[in-house]
């Protein structure tokens, strides 16, 4: 039942963002304390369960980096203010910082995905399917990923070669993404394979946060294609945003659930 | 199923629910040379020390090992 609110917590908070976000008529002001907001909340869930792990624990580093990903992102919002990829209200300077964050973050949060991705591999844990239908999903992983921020990506890196500093933070983020995105399958494949444990709750939940990173990149091409008004873009942004920081919050504290909930049982016998 | 492969397998399912958990299980009884089934009170250092990294993983190191002694003392070790 716990793990159950926790996996509801995020929905609800994006079901009031929608309420509060369709009666608002500054949206910016609502954003401006929004995407910090939930970037320290992925962030503290994050650390929440990188301090019950030991130092070694090969999970222990995942979470530290997930961590610091949206520990680093938040330190831009702090120091320089929020923005979004559709808005560059920034000097030269200030993008060229803020730029260099991005991509500091998006180092640590896909170092962080990749070890998540592979710890069934650390494990030994059997993911469910044959070879062939495994190496199907992640193949499609890469093309969904490629497909929706590949080509975003390629322009962003052109513009930035064009000489555009505004951009640079787009591409970090553009990159990160990309190969987060590519690590969605192995993290899904984990949390069906785990499914019916304890353990299936932090994978199904940090699985749901990359999925709704990857709506969240999806939601601006489809702007793009749709001639939607940059406040619908961007408010639908802002949802998937609230979600995957929400899902990763979720996930962190799942994790640390189970193995509180461990201890208490090995405590119980003893 | 004989009690040993039921306490074994009934604490690893709580964490890596039943379809993992009988997975590992069948995976360390074929590495032993064994199936499942034919698991006995011998093999408990085997399959223990096979289950550690798993647990070690998923759950780190301090956790892992209490699993692992729970095991151990519902086994009567």
């Amino acid at each position: 039942m716990k793990y159950r609110a926790l996996a509801l917590a995020p929905l609800v908070a994006g079901l009031a963002l929608i309420l509060v976000d369709a009666h608002a008529t500054d949206h910016a002001s609502i954003y401006a304390w929004l995407v910090p907001t939930v970037k320290a909340v992925a962030a503290l869930g994050s650390i929440a369960a990188a301090i019950r792990f030991q130092r070694g624990d090969y999970l222990r580093l995942a979470w530290v980096l997930t961590a610091s990903c949206y520990a680093l992102l938040l330190l831009k919002d702090v120091l320089f203010g929020t923005g979004s990829r559709l808005m560059h209200p920034f000097s030269d300077s200030v993008a060229v910082l803020r730029g260099a964050l991005t991509l500091l973050a998006n180092a640590g949060g896909v170092i962080g995905a990749f070890l998540l991705a592979r710890a069934w591999q650390v494990a030994g844990i059997f993911l469910p399917g044959s070879k062939a239908t495994q190496r199907l999903v992640f193949a499609a992983g890469v093309a969904v990923s490629l497909a929706i921020a590949g080509r975003a990506a390629v322009q962003d890196v052109r513009t930035l070669i064009a000489g555009d500093p505004q951009i640079l933070v787009i591409v970090a983020s553009d990159l990160g993404d990309i190969l987060s995105m590519i690590l969605i399958a192995p993290v899904l494949l984990t949390a069906i394979a785990l499914r019916g444990g304890l353990l299936a709750w932090p994978w199904t939940l940090m699985a749901s946060a990359q999925i709704a990173w990857l709506f969240y990149d999806a939601v601006g091409g489809l702007g793009n294609a749709t001639g939607a008004s940059v406040v619908t873009v961007r408010s639908i942004e802002e949802l998937f945003r609230l979600l995957a920081c929400g899902f990763t919050c979720a996930s962190g504290v799942a994790q640390r659930m189970v193995m509180r909930d461990m201890r208490s049982a090995s405590r119980r016998r003893l | 199923m004989g009690p040993i492969l039921a306490v074994v397998l009934d604490e690893l399912t709580h964490y890596l629910g039943p379809h993992a958990a009988k997975k590992t299980v069948d995976n360390i009884a074929e590495k032993l040379g064994k199936r499942t089934e034919e698991l006995g009170r011998k093999d408990v250092p085997d399959v223990l020390g096979a289950l550690r990294p798993t647990l070690r993983t998923l759950l780190g190191a301090e956790r892992g090992e209490e699993v692992l002694a729970k095991i151990t003392r519902e086994l009567g070790g």
